[in-house]
């Protein structure tokens, strides 16, 4: 492993050991921690000049004094989650809890397990099925944009998920993880799905923390390794509370045939940047990529997603829809990249921004990068208030005001929400988002 | 499907590529230094203003560092010691084309200049290397008080005018290149259209450089006042050498109350040339200022012509094309920014790759927070004709007002199958049909243009389609 670790300072390098002999990591783990740690280290603190970070200052984080909780042997689970989990999702095939990295709450159903699927904590996984895990980490890419970030999440991960879907299976229930924060914590979720060839799953990683404004960190990262002919859907839920600043990096690598739908919910948080990409490498590689954004008060979302085609005869596509009210900001940046050679290639691109009032400020920045000729790349952005027709027609219906607003808006991000699979889950997440609707005075 | 041998040959011909042997006058050394600035300056005879205008300048160009976007390694290439920054080639600019050196009118003659005003402009600047050699306007215009000069002779004679807006439109430290024009320009336009005046036949600018290894740096002020209206055509080409040259102009367009400004440019300058310019106009109240930017020429072509609205129903239209072949990269675009209320802008943007060649649409779309109203629409469509080149595009929109309407969209496709299969079927050759296709795909550009140029426009593209038949 690298030498760079001697010049660097003891505590953090004290901190990432202790992370590992608590976990009883083998050597391999540890060994990847500390090259992931020592790549924080080296990697500069991206400042505004860098063109991927001109839109979100982080000047006044001191990432190097952001330290996660040791993981504890045992942590109840804290009420307030046990809330989110009662009222959340039923028919649900297994459920991973939480909390500042500590596993809290864990249920897998019998029928999963007879399946061979794999559905536990970080932790087990290395220990259980080490070869798996050894094998998809070792190939892992740090991007170099967002290096600072993910490699502090690969130092520090305590807490975090494995699953693994055999070969030809298919889980019919969908999954859930819950990753929580308690107040002034710093959290680093990880997320590790590896699907054989022609298994098919449903995953959510729900993230949550108490509503206060105490400032909080939290740092993840999520590797989605699609097999040939598998069929994902990754669902990315942030209601983190007011106080959280939430670094995201997302990367998911298709194999042929296979297809993949990631629908990126973003609630929460005062600060949120995220980089969702889709690398679309063997033939017949789908990708359809789902956003919605919902932002009041000063909630700051940055989102940059990434379809690359480095072959020909793939097809993505991706909508995110923005709704800002108050003084909210979120920037949508986003990439379709068509590599040399790679014909065939079909990629769309649309961002929706609705500006729900005069101090909400949206930026979006769709790029295409094609290198192949016999493509066919689209792409679409608007920005637009809401409806004035739509509103009288509500309105000559009886409808008051800010009730009609509300419908409007609900109508406005509830497309993307239908396109979530899983009855149980899209109820769930629809009435989050209806229910911080409903709190909105407009 | 790879592209027919006729695409591949498309752009390959550069019929302005002759050089003249020519005795200059004056030859500044190669490099820039004070020594230089000041050098130019003194020959001027220039106000101290100016003077001190073009080294503070010099002092923001030698701090600003290069670039960190766009096409970094063909602007790495750029060795600012080795080229000559003032080439002054003849005593004194002509009034009647008879008084222009003899080596210098052939070569107008040959791109077609006064035969260009006899037929149709109303006044006309040639210039050559750093100076503009020949001038005129027509009388009636004169008569209206219609100002067209050369920037030298602008700020000479209307030194209060110039004065008042030169640099306020662009300043020196609005980016790198503006800087170092600003501290070494010479030539370009100066232009005054009265209230209410409308100069309804073009006025025209001919842009040439001859020597190896120059750096033209043209400077160009246009004030429309109150209710005016004016056209102007600019046109550029180049000698084929085996090293680079410089282009960096700042181009300045102010659009008073009402006032209606159209800046025309066709641009081809020969593949051996930086073409990295800042264009950019304000619009106040009720006036309307069009960009028709058309990028044939040049190795790198950075530009983005922009349109500050900062009147209350200001309007702004871009219509950007660009052709890129073997080793050329088109980075080109438009920026419209809405500080007023009910202001509205369109960018159209069309761009062809082909042969390794490569296109870019980089726009920015800015809402101002109080600019109620505003309504803007962007399209970007690219045609990649082979499989080796490219094409990229990169709008920004940055939007802090709610009451707005803002529309992007982008298409990147090949030459359609279906639109080839139908022309053909109809007995045209695959050559004549992907020429109808890609002057369809230009038409929109074409039709802006006098008739004059789109004539021109229309035989560059079949030149350049020649010798792929049969």
């Amino acid at each position: 492993m690298s030498n760079m670790l001697t010049t660097t300072s003891p505590a953090g390098l004290e901190l990432i050991e202790a992370i590992s002999r608590h976990l009883a990591e083998p050597e391999w783990a540890s060994a990847h921690r500390k090259e992931a740690w020592s790549r924080f280290l080296q990697a500069p603190t991206p400042s505004r000049t860098h063109e991927h970070w001109r839109r979100t200052d982080i000047s006044h984080l001191d990432l190097e004094n952001i330290t996660p909780r040791l993981p504890s042997e045992y942590r109840a689970l804290p009420e307030w989650l046990e809330a989110v989990i009662r009222r959340g999702a039923r028919r649900i095939g297994g459920t991973l809890a939480f909390v500042d990295g500590t596993l809290v709450h864990e249920h897998v159903t019998d029928s999963l397990r007879k399946k061979g699927v794999i559905f536990t904590s970080w932790s087990q996984a290395i220990q259980r099925h080490p070869d798996l895990v050894r094998r998809a980490i070792e190939n892992v890419d740090y991007d170099p944009a967002d290096e600072k970030f993910t490699a502090m999440a690969r130092a520090y991960a305590t807490g975090g998920t494995v699953l693994i879907v055999p070969r030809g299976t298919e889980v019919t229930l969908p999954l859930q993880t819950f990753f929580a924060a308690s107040e002034a914590q710093a959290v680093f979720p990880h997320t590790l799905v590896i699907l054989e060839e022609d298994s098919r799953v449903t995953l959510l990683d729900g993230m949550f923390s108490p509503d206060s404004s105490t400032r909080a960190f939290g740092s993840g990262v999520a590797d989605l390794i699609l097999g040939d002919g598998s069929e994902l859907t990754y669902v990315l839920f942030q209601q983190w509370g007011q106080g959280m600043e939430y670094f995201h990096h997302q990367r998911a690598v298709l194999g042929r045939d296979s297809h993949l739908t990631t629908i990126t919910v973003a609630l929460g948080a005062s600060l949120s940047k995220a980089t969702i990409e889709s690398v679309l490498c063997s033939s017949g590689a789908v990708s359809d990529m789902l956003g919605v954004v919902f932002g009041d008060d000063k909630q700051h979302f940055d989102h940059h997603t990434v379809q690359l085609h480095t072959v020909g005869n793939t097809t993505s596509d991706l909508l995110f829809k923005v709704a800002l009210d108050e003084a909210s900001y979120s920037a949508y940046s986003g990439l379709i990249r068509i590599e040399p050679g790679a014909q065939k290639a079909n990629a769309y691109q649309r961002n929706e921004n609705l500006v729900l009032s005069s101090t909400a400020h949206a930026e979006t920045l769709p790029n295409l990068e094609i290198e192949a000729n016999d493509v066919r790349c689209t792409h679409g952005a608007t920005v637009a208030p809401v409806d004035i027709e739509q509103m009288f027609y509500l309105m000559s219906r009886g409808m008051a005001p800010r009730d009609a607003k509300r419908l409007i808006v609900e109508g406005f991000l509830q497309p993307v929400l239908d396109r979530i699979p899983a009855k149980s889950l899209r109820e769930m997440v629809s009435a989050k988002v209806d229910e911080k609707i409903a709190h909105r005075r407009f | 499907m790879t592209a027919p041998q006729s695409l591949l040959d498309v752009g390959t011909e550069y019929q302005y590529g002759f050089r003249d042997e020519i005795e200059y006058v004056y030859k500044a050394e190669k490099g820039l230094n004070r020594r230089v600035v000041e050098m130019i300056s003194h020959f001027k005879n220039e106000p101290d203003w100016m003077r001190e205008f073009r080294l503070r300048a010099l002092e923001i160009f030698f701090k600003k560092p290069m670039p960190t976007w766009g096409n970094t390694k063909l602007l790495s290439e750029i060795n600012f010691d080795d080229i000559y920054y003032y080439i002054k080639p003849a005593e004194k600019q002509g009034k009647t084309w008879e008084e222009v050196p003899e080596t210098i009118k052939n070569t107008f003659e040959k791109l077609g200049i006064p035969e260009a005003e006899r037929k149709f402009l109303a006044g006309v600047s040639a210039q050559y290397e750093s100076e503009v050699v020949y001038h005129s306007i027509r009388e009636d215009l004169e008569r209206q008080g219609v100002i067209f000069l050369d920037m030298d002779s602008g700020l000479r004679e209307y030194p209060d005018l110039v004065r008042r807006w030169f640099g306020k439109v662009v300043p020196p430290g609005d980016n790198k290149f503006a800087a170092l024009n600003s501290a070494v320009w010479s030539g370009g336009s100066f232009i005054y259209v009265p209230p209410g005046v409308h100069v309804e036949i073009p006025l025209q600018a001919y842009f040439r450089i001859n020597a190896e290894n120059m750096g033209q740096f043209e400077r160009t002020l246009i004030i429309a006042d109150e209710g005016s209206r004016v056209h102007y055509i600019e046109g550029c080409t180049a000698p084929i050498y085996s090293t680079d040259s410089l282009h960096s102009a700042v181009v300045e367009l102010v659009a008073l109350k009402g006032a209606h400004i159209r800046y025309t440019t066709v641009q081809n300058w020969s593949k051996n040339v930086y073409n990295l310019v800042t264009k950019r106009a304000v619009a106040y109240e009720d006036a309307t200022v069009e960009w028709v930017d058309g990028n044939l020429g040049s190795k790198l072509t950075m530009k983005y012509p922009s349109v500050y609205m900062v009147g209350k129903g200001a309007r702004g239209d871009i219509l950007s094309v660009a052709f890129a072949g073997p080793g050329q990269h088109q980075d080109a675009g438009a920026k419209m920014i809405h500080a007023a209320p009910y202001t509205t802008s369109t960018v159209i943007s069309k761009s062809i790759s082909k042969g390794g060649g490569r296109t870019t649409y980089r726009g920015l779309v800015q809402v101002d927070e109080g600019a109620v109203g505003v309504k803007c629409n962007v399209r970007c469509d690219a045609l990649l004709l082979d499989e080796y080149s490219r094409s990229d595009t990169y709008p920004t929109m940055n939007v802090k007002e709610d009451d707005v309407r803002i529309e992007h969209e982008a298409t990147v496709s090949k030459v359609g199958e279906e639109q080839l299969f139908y022309l053909m079927s109809r007995g045209l050759s695959e050559q004549e049909a992907v020429t109808m296709i890609i002057n369809g795909f230009f038409e929109p550009f074409a039709k802006e243009l006098p008739l004059e140029y789109a004539v021109e426009l229309n035989r560059l593209i079949a030149l350049e389609m020649e010798g792929s038949v049969g």
